[in-house]
């Protein structure tokens, strides 16, 4: 015991010697620290939950313990292979000590030291919380307690499970390298993990247990704070399977660790794992045949001085990348890079409804950021430490730096074989994406388009990162110091973006270009070439900075390291310096030029304080009465490849209120720059040009009906390219823009107001304007902005001579004039002037419903959906036209637009709709019928014809019944199974997100544009109540609606009258199921708690026994029991898996529950092996895995 | 020739780790004797152009050392005492590599290395790793690479260290063959190596040169000066009181002395000195210590 003692505390007062940990120290205190204080660095945790909560602080810890990981390593390799290196092996194998003591002992020092990194962590995240300049409202009155679960639950184990599996590795194999690998290995492990539970998976039974997995604990935290509000998250410590996970991974961890201790020898074999590894290598070498060569004279050598000089790097070249390329670690990094590639792609899926999406290049394009960042920082942390360091600790660095050859081969040596380490890298993955297109079917690679992209805008800017790691570690005295000053410089870097400094010319990164199929990479490109001339002439000049310092030879103190460099510097490299520094200061120029001349240089902060100004100044107009659009003429000229529109016109105003306006606000875009606003009869007052706010006031006050004539011409012109936030509306080939961005409207424009509450109250404002309350009077004859009733409408677009140009309303007339084309659109009956503009190169395709065009303008190659849409379209023609009311237009038209979006957009009669969504999807788990086709054209009604008044609720009426109406066509035309997953998917959107809700949840009918209430629970509400009274009379009732509201001006249609509608045709009997769907927020708590059947005559009896319980909620998330009185599917399955989907149920049908026990019996035909209620995730059952148990018959 | 010019280099802390050396050293083996902490290492690197000294000045065949480096390595081969080679890498590929540092390319240097190989005895092992030879392959792996390129100015830092007998003397032989054309620095702390083969030596101490010259002469500069007697250990106080004692032995039980004196002192005999006694005389002149009390 007290050699044991002796050797833990000589270990440990070794390391606590080295600068390396009193390095890591303060390196760890300031990263937790800087998490937590950091306003624009957070982690995935609530953006609401207290910051200094269990739950906020347990987010930080396990997300921050994957850097514990260097430290980690570096104090396990140096515990263990310590020995090894400095030839110390002999000398304490021979003592009488055990294998145990010596194991224990240094195990033992590794793991205080890593608990001492840990902790300092976790002190650094507490004294982050005391900073007094965080968002007060987020923090709780001071308490340990946190911080004590923190540690326990989660530093400490943690720091123990990643010792126990570090230290058994590196005992094992005696190999630092193998130490890494399984830092990698764990790494990719946790991501692959990640993207599995994330997407779609989630809910899915069985997927609870693999969280298990994740041995930070990331995820369990995840899971357990899933479904949970604000205030539980505040005060609950998210225990849930956390103990489960801690002693799985403590127990595999030190079984691991007695395994290795076991095997430990105490002698100098090499380890197993490595001799096998060599015994195979050895055998395959070929002996050469034993030869007699002749002893030659040995000749002085003739060496030309020139011409030596690349095959000298090419050798020392060849020796790196052997180190590199032959090294099992390499292999690793390739293997789990194609792992984390395949896992990304089988993640990846469209933004609605989480379909599969063909893998276009495009899609494929993305991949090779984010995920790969991970792991170039990682290799270039740790290679460029063991290539610097290489022939120092190999101890041929006195005789390298005593041969002739010039000092800089060595730096750029190194610095290449890191970069062809990165190359191999990418290029495995750029043929793993390759390969599974072709896996899926799809040929067209694009192969120019790969190169560009994977090895020009990533590649660049991943071997740019190698250069400043050479340097470092030439300057650091030893790898392990190198490695931590890099990874410093890495954090640094990675947070400048967060933190507010925003400026390309010195973030030293290549921003991600987006590759879009229809506008190619785009004008961003220019910028991202500047950039990489730039960097390119930055990292030049590192890389001679490298060579000045590059240690040759032995130093006696610094000074002489520096006139060593000095001397360096000759003519050709002082040359070669001021040339590409020369080359630095002008591609500088340009960019500055580009940046902060042709545009303006706004910060994140800068734009939110505009919003906030815009705000303060104008804010009282918000709310005053304006004239509303009632006829528009105007002319639009879009210049793609200059990336310029002009839009020009003359609007009708009238004032649709009762009382006289003498003066009213026009709002346009910052972003158009304005030649011409004039209102006939009115004077300017009031100009702000900047922030597009123009104050008219009336000679003489318009009257209530009376009209009055605004003109405009204004200018939407982009020059060079911007720092970031770039113009992806009007682009070379898929312009986009919506009428309000290119038009001047009359009104305070209030959606540019801030909404999140942590920022506004930064900017110090106030709490954000909830939406009007329901009913309010003042309300219920506005719509939106600049949206307040119907409106003519007529267009004449221009555009280039190879491109189309689309509007709402009807094509009158084409022609060409000037080499340009032009359309002339006029809108048939008043339209809403709810307005989008596009033009691109189309390949169009035409078909008829009855006398209504449809059209699909798209990119041509983006033909895999174009007759899916279109039946997709007819069908929901048939159905909305047979059970709501004719379609008001004579054509519907789909718009394909560049993937800078992402969306499907309603406007009358046209849907823009995104390359990356509807036109890449693979539409054959949703039967061949396109979803946001039948949504959109659902809008024609659900806001097109009958408008909903700004106020709470409104979603319900424009997005739940346009959700319901696409449930009802799938149910209509597709198998029952699909809808069922569908509703399935929409419970969990509604019940994961309902804990993230900054405002607190609200019924239905008030819902205040809250997405998970629009479109998932109004949905679920509206399809539940046709279960139950029928689709017929629910249809009935919105037929009803829409005669009352379609087409009609002021006062516009409420959620209460809807609801109203519901209530007449449904009868007594549902007038409290009504209200418990649509006014009251209603949650479930259903368990199985057992079941049996008994074999009878006919078939069998099976006999559940539910336990059944309804509460209903506040917005906070406080639950209160009330009766429970309604109806459930239960249903009974053939087989005994808990995958209720894809089975057909022998029985499936409604059954009373009541609060409490409740017992039903049920017969069927055959036997039944599971037994479910509300096996579809119809009701909002906040657990609904305890719905379903297997049936055992006797 | 290899003219060494006052050269001085002091560490911080106040070490001097050579005082005003100068030395003039023709073609042919040099030995440099001294204890360990002399200097001797210091004085090998900064020759070896790895290390700048304070002041003073190297010249090789009339080229300036510290200045014109790259010039000089190219006529350089050096074995430190310390080396290595990468890990898992056999031989051969250590020494093409060092081949092609030195400016040697192609066919030449696939000559070269052969050449080097046989010479040092390493033909066969040429596969095997370096990481993996036994003491005596892996300076012989040491000396090839000096030699490649067949250099005018070989440097060679405590190369017999942990030899066994037979080795030092292929090693030796090796060294003498490489001819009278060529400037060999040797420096060693066994006085055989130099005895057997340097015609020429130096002698430090504490960073200065404490004698130089050649062997025959330096030994025979001590004949009538040396005596010696056997006695036992608790005579030796008394004799260190009163003569200058140079060296001390143990030879079968009985304790060998060796004292240093212009005339012979009473009952000692006359001893026929060795280089080795010159060494030890070398450093007792200086007040140096050369063995422990």
């Amino acid at each position: 015991m007290r050699t044991l003692w002796e050797i833990l505390q000589f270990e440990f007062r070794q390391q606590l010697k080295t600068p390396f940990l009193w390095a890591v120290l303060p390196v760890f205190f300031l990263i937790h620290l800087f998490s937590i204080t950091s306003t624009g660095i957070t982690l995935w945790a609530h953006p609401q939950a207290n910051i200094n909560s269990a739950y906020a602080i347990a987010v930080t810890e396990t997300t921050l313990g994957f850097f514990g990981m260097l430290p980690v390593i570096v104090f396990v390799a140096t515990a263990i292979l310590r020995d090894g290196d400095t030839a110390t092996t002999e000398l304490f194998f021979v003592k009488p000590i055990t294998r145990q003591q010596y194991l224990w002992g240094r195990f033992a020092a590794a793991c205080l030291l890593a608990t001492l990194v840990g902790l300092t962590g976790l002190l650094g995240s507490l004294t982050g919380t005391l900073m007094p300049w965080l968002d007060q409202y987020r923090i709780a009155p001071f308490s340990l307690q946190p911080f004590k679960f923190c540690f326990f639950a989660i530093v400490l184990p943690n720091v123990l499970i990643l010792c126990a599996l570090f230290f058994s590795v590196a005992s094992l194999t005696r190999s630092l390298a193998a130490t890494v690998g399984l830092a990698l290995v764990l790494m990719a492990a946790d991501l692959v993990l990640a993207n599995y539970v994330s997407v779609g998976n989630s809910g899915q039974d069985g997927v609870g247990a693999l969280v298990l997995l994740d041995h930070s604990a990331t995820l369990i935290v995840d899971a357990s704070s899933r479904n949970l509000t604000v205030a539980e998250l505040n005060v609950l410590l998210p225990q849930a399977l956390l103990l489960d996970n801690r002693l799985l991974w403590l127990a595999i961890a030190f079984g691991v660790l007695l395994l290795s201790f076991k095997r430990f020898r105490f002698d100098f074999t090499q380890s197993w794992i490595t001799r096998r590894l060599q015994w195979k290598k050895a055998r395959r070498k070929r002996i050469p045949r034993r030869s007699s060569p002749v002893l030659q004279r040995l000749q002085r050598a003739t060496r030309s001085s020139s011409g030596t000089v690349l095959p000298q790097l090419g050798s020392q070249l060849r020796m790196d990348l052997r180190c590199v390329l032959r090294s099992p670690l390499f292999l690793l990094i390739l293997v789990l890079g194609i792992g984390q590639m395949l896992s990304e792609f089988s993640a990846h899926v469209s933004p609605i409804m989480d379909v599969p999406l063909y893998p276009v290049t495009s899609q494929m394009l993305g991949f090779f950021r984010y995920v790969m960042m991970m792991f170039v920082l990682i290799i270039a942390i740790y290679y460029s430490g063991v290539l610097t360091h290489r022939e120092r600790e190999s101890g041929i660095a006195e005789i390298v730096a005593a041969s002739p050859f010039p000092d800089w081969i060595v730096p750029v040596s190194k610095a290449l074989a890191l970069c062809a380490v990165i190359t191999m890298l990418l290029l495995a993955m750029m043929l793993t994406a390759i390969t599974l297109q072709a896996f899926n079917g799809y040929t067209q690679f694009e192969l120019e388009l790969y190169l560009r992209s994977v090895f020009l805008y990533n590649g660049f800017y991943y071997w740019m990162l190698c250069v400043p790691a050479v340097l470092i570690q030439i300057v650091a005295p030893n790898k392990w110091l190198g490695m931590l000053l890099l990874f410093v410089l890495y954090v640094v870097l990675l947070s400048l973006g967060p933190l507010g400094f925003e400026h390309i010319l010195y973030g030293f990164a290549i921003p991600d270009v987006i590759y879009s199929d229809m506008n190619g990479f785009g004008h961003v490109s220019e910028q991202v070439h500047a950039l990489i001339a730039y960097w390119a002439c930055f990292c030049v000049l590192l890389l001679l900075l490298g060579h000045l310092l590059y240690p040759r030879g032995v130093y006696a103190s610094f000074r002489e390291r520096v006139r060593d460099a000095l001397a360096r510097l000759t003519p050709p490299v002082t040359t070669v310096m001021a040339l590409f520094a020369l080359g630095f200061v002008a591609a500088g120029s340009w960019i500055f030029y580009n940046t902060n001349v042709l545009n303006a240089y706004q910060t994140t902060d800068d734009l939110e304080r505009a919003k906030a100004s815009y705000e303060t100044k104008y804010g009282k107009y918000e709310n005053r009465p304006s004239p509303s659009f009632n006829d528009i003429d105007m002319t639009i000229d879009i210049f793609p490849e200059m990336r310029r529109l002009e839009s020009r016109g003359k609007a009708i105003l009238r004032n649709n209120k009762n009382m006289a306006i003498d003066e009213f606000v026009v709002s346009v875009n910052p972003k158009m720059k304005v030649n011409l606003l004039d209102i006939g009869g009115a004077t300017l007052t009031t100009t702000d040009a900047v922030q597009g706010f123009y104050l008219f006031k009336l000679n003489t006050p318009l009257e209530p009906g009376m009209t009055a004539t605004m003109t405009w011409d204004m200018s939407r012109i982009n020059r060079g390219f911007a720092n970031s936030n770039h113009d992806t509306e009007v682009v070379e080939n898929g312009t986009f823009v919506s009428g309000l961005a290119v038009m001047p409207a009359p009104g305070f424009d209030y959606t540019r107001k801030l909404d999140d509450n942590a920022v506004r109250r930064r900017l110090g404002l106030k709490e954000a304007a909830r939406l009007p309350a329901l009913g309010d009077p003042e309300f219920l004859d506005k719509l939106a902005f600049g949206v307040d009733g119907g409106s003519e409408f007529r267009v004449v677009i221009s555009t280039a001579a190879d491109q189309t140009a689309v509007a709402p309303g009807v094509l009158k007339r084409e022609w060409r004039e000037n080499e340009r084309r032009y359309f002339e659109y006029v809108a048939e009956r008043p339209i809403p002037p709810h307005l989008a503009f596009t033009s691109a190169r189309y390949e169009i395709t035409r078909d008829r419903w009855h006398d209504v065009a449809l059209e699909i303008y798209y990119y041509p190659k983006h033909a895999y959906n174009v007759e899916a849409m279109l039946a997709t379209a007819k069908r929901s023609l048939d159905y909305f036209t047979r059970e709501f009311s004719p379609y008001p237009l004579s054509h519907f038209r789909i718009l394909e637009y560049p993937r800078y979006r992402t969306a499907a957009q309603a406007f009358p009669g046209v849907v823009p709709y995104s390359e990356a969504a509807g036109f890449v999807t693979n539409l054959a788990t949703l039967q061949n019928i396109d979803y946001s086709t039948i949504h959109e054209l659902a809008h024609i009604w659900w806001g097109g014809q009958a408008a909903a008044a700004r106020m709470q609720g409104r979603e319900l009426l424009n997005e739940s019944l346009a959700q319901y109406s696409t449930l009802m066509v799938y149910k209509a035309n597709a198998d029952p199974a699909l809808i069922n997953r569908m509703i399935g998917s929409f419970q969990r959107g509604y019940l994961e997100n309902r804990s993230k809700d900054t405002l607190g949840e609200l019924p239905v009918m008030y819902t205040e544009d809250q997405g998970y209430i629009s479109y998932f629970k109004g949905a679920l509400a509206l399809y539940a109540l046709q279960e139950m009274i029928g689709e017929n009379t629910v249809n009935q009732a919105l037929r009803n609606y829409l005669t009352k509201f379609a087409f009609k001006r002021a006062p516009f249609a409420t959620s209460r009258d809807l609801v109203n509608e519901l209530r007449s045709v449904a009868g007594s009997d549902y007038q409290d199921l009504i209200t418990d769907l649509f006014e009251k927020i209603v949650l479930y708590d259903v368990q199985l708690v057992e079941t049996s059947a008994v074999r009878v005559s006919d078939g069998y009896e099976v006999s559940l026994t539910v336990s059944a319980q309804q509460f209903e909620a506040n917005g906070k998330g406080e639950e209160t029991e009330v009766p429970l009185h309604n109806w459930f599917d239960v249903a009974l399955f053939p087989n005994a898996e808990p995958a209720v989907e894809g089975q057909t149920p022998l029985y499936q049908k409604k059954h009373l529950l009541k609060s409490g026990e409740n017992n039903i019996t049920v017969r069927v035909s055959q036997k039944p092996a599971y037994a479910c209620v509300d096996p579809y995730h119809k009701m909002a059952d906040r657990r609904p895995e305890n719905n379903g148990k297997a049936v055992h018959a006797n | 020739m290899l003219k060494l010019s006052g050269l001085s280099k002091t560490y911080p802390g106040n070490i001097s780790a050579l005082q005003n050396i100068n030395l003039e050293i023709q073609k042919g083996m040099f030995g440099l004797l001294g204890p360990n902490g002399a200097g001797k290492s210091t004085l090998m690197r900064t020759v070896a152009t790895l290390q700048e000294p304070d002041a003073g000045s190297i010249t090789f065949d009339g080229i300036d050392v510290l200045k014109e480096k790259t010039a000089v390595r190219k006529m350089l081969g050096y074995l430190p005492q310390e080396f290595g080679a990468y890990p898992r890498t056999s031989a051969v590929t250590m020494l093409k590599h060092f081949a092609a540092l030195k400016g040697i390319h192609g066919k030449e240097r696939e000559a070269v290395v052969q050449n080097v190989l046989i010479k040092t005895n390493l033909w066969e092992a040429r596969y095997r790793r370096v990481d993996q030879f036994s003491g005596g392959m892996k300076q012989r792996y040491g000396i090839a690479q000096a030699l490649i390129g067949a250099p005018k100015l070989i440097i060679v830092d405590e190369p017999t260290a942990g030899l066994d007998p037979a080795e030092r003397r292929r090693f030796q032989n090796l060294l003498v063959e490489l001819g009278t054309d060529v400037v060999v620095l040797l420096s060693t702390h066994i006085v055989d190596d130099v005895e057997d083969i340097c015609p020429q030596i130096a002698i430090m101490g504490q960073g200065k040169i404490l004698l130089a010259g050649e062997a025959t002469t330096l030994i025979k500069g001590l004949e009538g000066k040396l005596w010696s007697l056997v006695t036992e250990k608790s005579k030796l106080a008394e004799l260190r009181a009163m003569h200058r004692v140079t060296s001390t032995r143990f030879k079968s039980g009985s304790l060998d002395v060796r004292v240093l004196a212009d005339t012979q002192p009473a009952g000692m005999a006359a001893a026929r000195p060795t280089l080795e006694d010159v060494y030890f005389c070398a450093l007792i002149e200086n007040d140096l210590p050369a063995e422990l009390e």
